[in-house]
Order: structure tokens, then sequence, then C-alpha cells
């Protein structure tokens, strides 16, 4: 598959502002897709899997928000929602419900990553 | 990276964001990435100013944005880098609290590639702008503002508080000029900082201060104050703690502001004016601007106006005063000075003219016309058939810099046609603190053409023992003045005694200027000293009367001295000792700025018989020892020894000199070329003596290690 169609499938198969994105990397669709792979490899979602577990919510909500800017920079909208409202959680310091928004966020997180995995060898 | 694009640090913990600005941002930019502040801060440290701006991100791991912004604001170079910072679009992130911390400015993420090109190009024009600013407004090397915007916001100071009284105090701290020739220019940068700290810290607490020119600094204080001594010489003694083994002296010059319309500049002007006037009084550190102060200043510039005309229609005379021979009470020559007898104001003291001439430059001119008549008055006296002496003519410091000074001379000279030898230059030590190279070159240059070079004031200045090594006079001329203060002092006999010594040693004729009592001739003739000239014997006559007096009657005549400069005689070594052990000696020599030594050589080894604090540092920092040096054999190799006997033997047999540049690089732990500036003293059977100065030759070397040096200079390697 050449460049413009793992674009066009990535386009149709996962949840992304795919224009607004390739604005962000000023029309570089192979450097967008080289980040998309690196995403799907990177351990931030790992990490705040464990700070969270580990009862550390300010390293917490230091990886979620990390997490976030770089969702809004992919461009992965539902994405970001969801690790919006863990950020939200976190600095609120109540951590109602921080267990329930995490599972969710971490299915969707794994759904995509493996989307990804699939589309970019 | 590409060569002349600006530099961009992105820090960002992210891979993903960093790639994505270096994306947005290579074009136009070289970008360097940290994933964290702490390497960030590193990556500062290293590349400094030449980082144009940084984009951080404020939540990253080990050394989170505002820590990195906190270290950073304590870096005065790095506090200048503009930070932009990067965060998520999100109202709850504390951005005051990064602009608090020093940021300049924001992008959120997701990122908009115009918007960061914009920000990143907007911040980087903002601060070449305020450096720019910065540096045309700022000193460089104090911080203070320069004369012009220190002008400019003193206005704006003082017309803000219109309804307060305001001082203007100049400051100028004499001798700078000789810190640098004697320290280095980084020393001299090193005062002047230390000095801006004073003015800054203590003087300007609640004032605005400025740098008007090298050394001169000055303040616009609130309140029109009574100062004192004791408060001037309290900030004098501060900047004397800055430790140069020199006395460091300040003058202040105050300016009550009266009239607040006046230009900065004027102000300025009236309060180093009022420094003038207490320049050479070495009691006063401070002085008050007075309306007599721009009296003077009128007359100045009347004398000014009339100089020229004064020249063209005779109003200066020459006149002559007798130097004696302190032997045979005769007449050995003559000094030629200058009167100025004006047609309004009558005979006009030299103190009222000659140092503004020098300051206006037409001292040169003036010289010059000296120097032809007296070379006419000799030719008058050949004409008459009388036996000339020799009359020394006066070359001010300031005429050092005229390059066509030696053509002028010698064109005098020819014009009359009168043998060179009856010709004598004086020079002042001060040229020398002022230009040792180039007097060195003027005065190489005259005794080539024939001249004998006496030197005036000789012991005044700071640099006398440098200077005799240095610069090659036949004459030394000793005021006495420092005798006349007060009552005369063991401590002054002793310096007057080395003096005349150490002439005797280097050959050097000497003569004792302001004598006038007959004890003091009796005291000169005690010590050796060949001539004196003063009130004792004739005050400066005009010429005819010199002829008449001088001339005419029979009295036997005599020209001073050349002494035979081929090889020595032994000198009795008892005696010189004598005058080496005194503790006043030691004294003397001991607290000279030079970096000199007295050695010892016997064709076998040197031996270090006196030296200066200086050398001792000096040497001790090349050999890595501390405690007395005595032979320097061991710090020289075989060739290099070999070289330095060869030099010496040339310079026994002519000239008496030797600049040499050795190696000493055995048992040492410092490998180092030094220069020797020497100048063979005397001979004790197989012995010699010789003052040598020191210093590190590294500045002969270029980036090859090879030596590169104009002078006469002997080379060798081990």
């Amino acid at each position: 598959m050449n460049t413009d169609e793992v674009y066009s499938k990535v386009e149709a198969t996962l949840d992304v502002d795919i224009k607004g994105a390739t604005e962000r990397f000023c029309g570089n669709k192979d450097l967008f897709l080289m980040c998309l792979k690196r995403f799907a490899e990177e351990p931030t979602f790992g990490e705040l899997k464990k700070t969270i577990q580990r009862g550390d919510y300010e390293g917490a909500f230091e990886q979620a928000h990390t997490l976030k800017g770089v969702c809004a920079n992919m461009g992965l909208i539902s994405l970001l929602e969801s690790v919006s409202g863990i950020t939200e959680i976190l600095r609120s310091k109540s951590y109602d419900g921080l267990k329930e928004e995490f599972e969710k966020t971490e299915k969707l997180y794994s759904d995509t990553v493996n989307k990804i995995k699939e589309l970019i060898n | 990276m590409s060569e002349g694009k600006k530099i961009i640090l992105i820090v960002d913990d992210s891979f993903i964001n960093r790639q994505m600005l270096c994306n947005i941002l290579n074009d136009e930019y070289n970008t360097i990435q940290a994933e964290n502040g702490a390497e960030a801060l590193e990556i500062l440290r290293e590349h400094g100013e030449r980082i144009s701006a940084v984009l951080l991100d404020v939540i990253t791991p080990i050394m989170n944005g505002y820590r990195f912004l906190e270290e950073r604001q304590k870096d005065k170079v790095l506090s200048n880098i503009p930070v932009i910072a990067t965060t998520i679009n999100d109202p709850h992130i504390a951005e005051i609290e990064t602009l608090k911390r020093g940021a300049t400015d924001f992008i959120q993420k997701p990122y908009n590639p115009t918007v960061v090109r914009q920000r990143v190009e907007n911040i980087i024009k903002l601060r070449e702008t305020a450096a720019f600013v910065n540096t045309v407004e700022h000193d460089a090397l104090t911080g203070f503002y320069n004369r012009e915007a220190f002008y400019a916001h003193a206005r704006r100071y003082i017309d803000a508080n219109s309804e307060k009284d305001f001082d203007f105090i100049a400051m100028d701290l004499n001798d700078f000029k000789i810190v640098n020739d004697m320290f280095g220019e980084n020393v001299g940068d090193e005062l002047l900082k230390c000095w801006s700290k004073i003015i800054e810290n203590d003087i300007a607490k609640n004032g605005m201060c400025g740098r008007i020119s090298g050394d001169v600094f000055a303040v616009v204080m609130p309140g029109h104050r009574e100062y004192s001594e004791e408060l001037f010489e309290g900030y004098i003694e501060k900047l004397n703690r800055f430790d140069l083994n020199f006395t460091l002296k300040v003058k202040f010059g105050i300016y009550h502001v009266e009239d607040k319309s006046l230009p900065l500049s004027l102000m300025c002007d009236r309060a180093l004016l009022a420094i003038k006037a207490i320049k050479d009084d070495f009691r006063k550190t401070f002085s008050y601007y007075d309306e007599s102060l721009k009296e003077k200043l009128w007359n100045e510039q009347e004398l000014t106006n009339t100089m020229r005309n004064a020249l063209k229609t005779g109003q200066f005379h020459v006149y002559l005063q007798p130097k004696y021979d302190l032997y045979n009470n005769t007449v050995s020559g003559a000094e030629a000075l200058v009167r100025w007898i004006h047609p309004e104001k009558g005979f006009m003291p030299p103190i009222t003219f000659i140092p503004l001439f020098e300051k206006n430059g037409f001292i040169t001119e003036l010289d010059m016309y000296v120097c032809d008549k007296v070379c006419q008055i000799i030719r008058s006296w050949i004409d008459e058939g009388i036996e000339p002496v020799p009359v020394s003519i006066n070359v001010s410091r300031v005429d050092i810099y005229n390059p066509a000074l030696i053509e002028t001379i010698n064109k005098c000279v020819k014009k009359y046609d009168i043998p060179v030898k009856y010709l004598h230059i004086e020079i002042t030590e001060t040229s020398y603190t002022e230009n040792s190279m180039q007097l060195k070159d003027v005065v190489l240059m005259l005794r080539k053409e024939g001249y004998h070079i006496e030197m005036d004031d000789f012991g005044s200045g700071y640099s006398s023992l440098n200077m005799l090594n240095d610069i090659p006079v036949d004459t030394l001329k000793l005021d006495m003045g420092f005798l006349k203060k007060g009552e005369r002092t063991g401590r002054d006999e002793t310096v007057m005694s080395f003096v005349v010594s150490l002439a005797k040693k280097l050959s050097l004729s000497v003569i004792a200027e302001g004598v006038e009592k007959k004890d003091e001739a009796e005291f000169l003739r005690s010590l050796g000293c060949d001539y004196a000239q003063g009130y004792l014997y004739s005050k400066p006559v005009p010429v005819d009367e010199f002829n008449k007096d001088f001339v005419k009657t029979k009295r036997p005549f005599k020209g001073i001295e050349e002494k035979e400069k081929t090889d020595f005689k032994d000198v009795d070594s008892e005696a010189l000792n004598d005058i080496l052990d005194t503790s006043d000696f030691n004294k003397i020599f001991d607290s000279s700025a030079a970096v000199s030594a007295l050695m010892e050589y016997d064709g076998k080894d040197i031996y270090i018989k006196r030296t200066t604090k200086d050398f001792r540092n000096f040497m001790n920092e090349i050999t890595g020892k501390t405690g007395p040096l005595f032979k320097l054999r061991e710090y020289m190799s075989e060739k290099a020894f070999d070289c330095f006997k060869d030099c010496f033997e040339k310079a026994r047999k002519d000239g008496h000199r030797f600049d040499i540049i050795l190696p000493f690089s055995e048992n040492v732990e410092k490998k180092t070329y030094i220069r020797f500036k020497a100048k063979i003293l005397s001979k004790t059977g197989d012995k010699y003596e010789f003052m040598a100065d020191v210093e590190d030759a590294d500045k002969f070397t270029d980036e090859k290690g090879e030596i590169i040096f104009n002078g006469e200079v002997r080379r060798c390697e081990n």
C-alpha cells in the first residue's frame, strides 16, 4: 500500500479529524502516518495506567495531560474527549468515577491502537 | 544544521509533539530537541544566546516547565532567551503562573502551524529589537547607560520630578590608563566592573548612573547635599580592596543643579570642570562647580583663541636655565624653557598655558618653535666663535604621537647646520606610562640620529624600573621636589642615593633639578651626582642674559659627558651590596609594579638576588613552586642556557641589553616560554649583575606555536 492508500484507510477506519491533523503536519502525510504508528507504540498510556494503579494522581494528571496534547495534535477525536474526561477528574481531585472513565478510555485506546497497528506495519 | 539559520530549542516529552513542531519550523529554522527541562537547560547552557527561542511544554517529566523557567531566570544570559510555553487548550492551566516565571508567550495544542510560525517569528524579532536597544543604550562592560542614553533617561528623571533638587556627580578614575598598561586590559575591565558595582550599590543608591567615557562615570542624585572628604574616601577605600598593589584614586566633581533646563551634557561638563580644578591636588577628592570655574574656562578659551597669533607675533620667548657641573662649578649645558609674554596680561607662568596646549595639541607647534630657536641660538654661538654647550629642548608627551617629530627636529638642525650633539632632547616619564611602545620607537630613532636623550622627572612615575630596561636614555633628571616636602627624611635620601647609584651602574649621567640650597648641592655631590640645575645657580633667563652671564664671561665650559659604553669596569661589590641590602631599597624594589628581578650571572648559572612581588608570583605560577628561587639554570635546558649565554655575551660587548624568548620546559609542570628583557648593570670579578623584566611569551606565539615578535628577540628551542 502506498501512502495515499494507507491515509485513506486511516480516514475511513479511525475516528480522526484527518484534515485538521494533516494541516498540523503541514500536509506531510508520511510524517502523520509515522507519528500515528509511533502513537500506537508509545508507552504513555501504559504509564498513565501504572500511575493511576499506584494512586499517584499527580503523576497521572501529568501523563493524562501529555496524552491529551498528543491526541489533540493527532486529531484523534473520541480518544481526546475520553482522555480529557480523565484529566478533569484528576484535576478536580475528587476522583469520582475515575475507574469507570479510565476503563472506558482504555478500551477506546486499545481499540484505536489495534486498528493503527493493522493499518500501518 | 544549515548555516545561518536561527536555532529553536523544542522541549516536549512527546516525540510526536516534537516531530510536529520540527516539521512546522524546519523550513525556516534549525531545531534542537530536548525531552525534559533538565536536558533543555543543559542544551541552553551549551549553546547560550545562539538559541533564538525555546518552545517549552509546561508539563514534562524530570524537570517540569515551571522549574525550567525558574532555573533559567537565575542565569543572566539564559533569561534573555525568550520562551514560548506550549500547552493544551485548557483554561485551567495556570498560564499566569507560567508568565510570572518568565515565559514570553503561549502556543496551544493542537498546533496551528501558521500561529506557531508567527509567534516564533514575533518573539525572535521582539528579542532582537530589545537586544538592540539594550546594546545601544547600555555599556556592555558595566551594564550602565552609555552617555547618550544616560543623558536622555536623566532628562526624563529630572523632568518627571520637577519639584525636586538634584546633584550631578561626575567621577573620574585617575591613572586608569596606567592600570591598563601595567596589568592588562582584562584587569582594567574587572576594575571598572568593580567600580561600577560600588557606584550602583553605594553611591547612587537612590539615583541614576551612567558611563560617560572610558573611566568617567556620572550619577544624578535627588537633593542638594553637602558632601565630605570622608564620604568619598570611603568609596575609594572600598575600590582599593580590588587588590592591585597600586593605589587607585578617584576624583569627584559635583554640580548642584541650579538650572534644571540645562542640557545634561552641560551639567556633566560643569561637574567635570569641578574635577579639573582639583585634578592635580592630591589632598582633595571632590569639589563643587562654581562660577569661577566657568571664568577659568573662558580664560582658557581666550588663550586658545590667541595662541596662534601669539606665536606669529613673537610673544613666546625662549629662556635658558644653566646646568652646572657639580664638581667644578662650570656650566655644562642649558635647558630651553618657553615663556609667554602677553601684550596685555604680561608675563604668564608656564603652568597657565602648557597644560592647555598639551590638551589642545598646540604644544607640538610650540615645542618645534622652541627647537628652531634653540638651533638658531647654537648657530649664533658657533658663528661668534664660542664653543657651544648642549641645550635641551622639551618634547611633550603629546609630541610622541606626532609622526613628523623627528623629521621636524632634523630639519631645524640642518637649517642652522649645527652638530646634533648640541641638541639634547628631554622626554618625560609620563610619556612612558601613557604609551611605552611609541615612546620606545621614538627614542630609538632619535638616538639613531645621534641625539642625546634626557629623561625628565625620573622617579615620578610608576614604571621607572621598567622604563630603564626598556628605553635607552643617556641622562636621568631627578626632581629635588620630593626632598623639599617638609623635612628631608632618611627614606628620601635613600631613594636619591639609590637612583644615583643605579644610574651610575647603568652608565647614565644624573642631573638634579630644582636645587635651591647649598646643602642640597653638597648632599648631591656626596652621592656622586654629576650635574645640578636650579635657582641656587640661576633661574631661567633670556638668551641675551645667558649669553652675557654664562657665555661671554670667560667661565670654562664643559658639555655633559658621554659615558663610555664598551665593557664594564669592576664595581666595588661591597658598596653595591650596601645599597642593595638596605631595607628601604628592598621596600622600593618590592613595591615596584614591575615583574622584575635583579640577577647575577657567572657564566655557569643565573642567580636571582632580588625580586619584586610580582616577579615571585609570576615565577611561582610558571614553576609551580613556592618559596625563593635561587638558580634559574634548573629551569632551563642545555640548549636554552647556551642561547642565553650567547645573548649575554653579545650584550656585554654591545649595548648591554638583550631581549630574548626562552623555553622553560624542563623540570617544570607547565611548559611555557618566557621573555626576558634585560640590562646588564655591573661586573664584579667574573660575575655580572643584570636587571630583567620577565613576561609570559604566549602572546608572541601564534596558533602553530611559532614565535612571532617584531622586536629584537632571540628565539631558542629545547
